[in-house]
């Protein structure tokens, strides 16, 4: 196959593909990084590829393998449980455009969480289920569903305090 | 719509469905909010935007094009041909292969050492009976199993950065 051949047929599917990389991530930078790793790995195999039924169903099942790997490899450098990953959020200092302004003050939030932390709260704010999270990171559901009901709440005093 | 402050309530506390949650940003979006809660129905509105926000970010299918390229161009390419090592070069080699696998025999001594039963398995190698034997030789064969999965990982790994880096340097070469 050529490369030519071969961006006619998978590059079409970046978009919808990096949607599904975005909500299994929780992270857009990692998500570009997985849908390139797809690629790669699409190119490694592209003379073989010529029996799959579906395209696109093929690139989804490589893709979710890639970010359960990611989370796999996360999973080992974390040695925190996510209780012990909250931090002071709200002792850092915040500009005065952050502060006035509820967007920005809401990316300057998520910019200083923890990573694992933030992925989760990304993953839940775009709509994945309990179950889904818990699958992908390993971690229990009743654990996540805490982890996110306290962010949210630290988001809300913590603006209240910036603001008071 | 139930009192306002109970539902503000339900949603950072994580009670309401996602359903809920959708129909509760639409009042939200639909209604003037009292003074008092306007703060946090706001960020609740921001938070909600999020959820939208999936789009690939520019130039992405550039990038991927780019990338198919230079993969294009090197599988494309004739393998390199292998120089002869000079006698300096494979002192050099051997040295750098004793440290790698002393540092990785290290690790994995170190590793193993946490696990109790691998280093009561380790230190017998003779046993009155099948039965007794059995449990060290699992144990020794599941730490075995645990040095050669992390090892894999670790390649694989490796393997993958080293495929970024090799295109990350052609980008921008050209």
């Amino acid at each position: 196959m050529t490369s030519t051949e071969f961006k006619n047929r998978f590059l079409p599917l970046h978009k919808e593909l990096y949607r599904v990389a975005v909500r299994m991530l929780g992270d857009s930078n990692e998500a570009e990084d997985a849908v390139q790793n797809l690629f790669v790995k699409l190119w490694e195999r592209r003379d073989t590829l010529g029996s799959i039924e579906s395209d696109e169903a093929y690139c989804r099942q490589l893709l979710k393998n890639i970010c359960i790997d990611r989370w796999r490899e996360m999973r080992r450098h974390e040695e925190q449980s996510l209780d012990e990953e909250t931090a002071a959020i709200c002792d850092e200092t915040y500009s005065e455009e952050e502060i006035n302004d509820k967007q920005r003050f809401l990316k300057a939030f998520l910019a200083r969480l923890h990573e694992r932390q933030r992925r989760i709260f990304m993953l839940r704010l775009r709509g994945c289920t309990y179950d889904e999270i818990e699958r992908l990171t390993g971690l229990p559901a009743t654990s996540l569903r805490m982890t996110v009901s306290r962010l949210k709440r630290e988001l809300i005093n913590c603006y209240k305090q910036k603001n008071g | 719509m139930k009192d306002i402050r109970e539902m503000i309530d339900r949603y950072l506390d994580e009670r309401m469905s996602r359903d809920e949650e959708q129909e509760f940003v639409r009042y939200l979006r639909s209604q003037e909010i009292p003074e008092e809660f306007r703060d946090e129905c706001e960020l609740i509105l921001q938070m909600a935007t999020i959820e939208g926000d999936q789009e690939p970010p520019a130039g992405m299918e550039e990038r991927l094009s780019a990338m198919i390229d230079n993969l294009a161009e090197e599988s494309n390419r004739p393998a390199k041909r292998v120089r002869r090592l000079e006698l300096r070069n494979i002192w050099r080699a051997a040295a750098i292969v004793a440290i790698v696998a002393a540092t990785g025999l290290a690790i994995v001594q170190h590793r193993s050492e946490r696990d109790e039963a691998f280093i009561a398995a380790r230190d017998r190698d003779t046993f009155a009976t099948p039965e007794e034997a059995l449990p060290h030789a699992n144990a020794i064969l599941r730490n075995l199993a645990t040095v050669t999965k992390s090892t894999r990982n670790n390649a694989t790994e490796a393997g993958n950065n080293i495929k970024k880096l090799s295109i990350i340097i052609k980008r921008n070469q050209q």
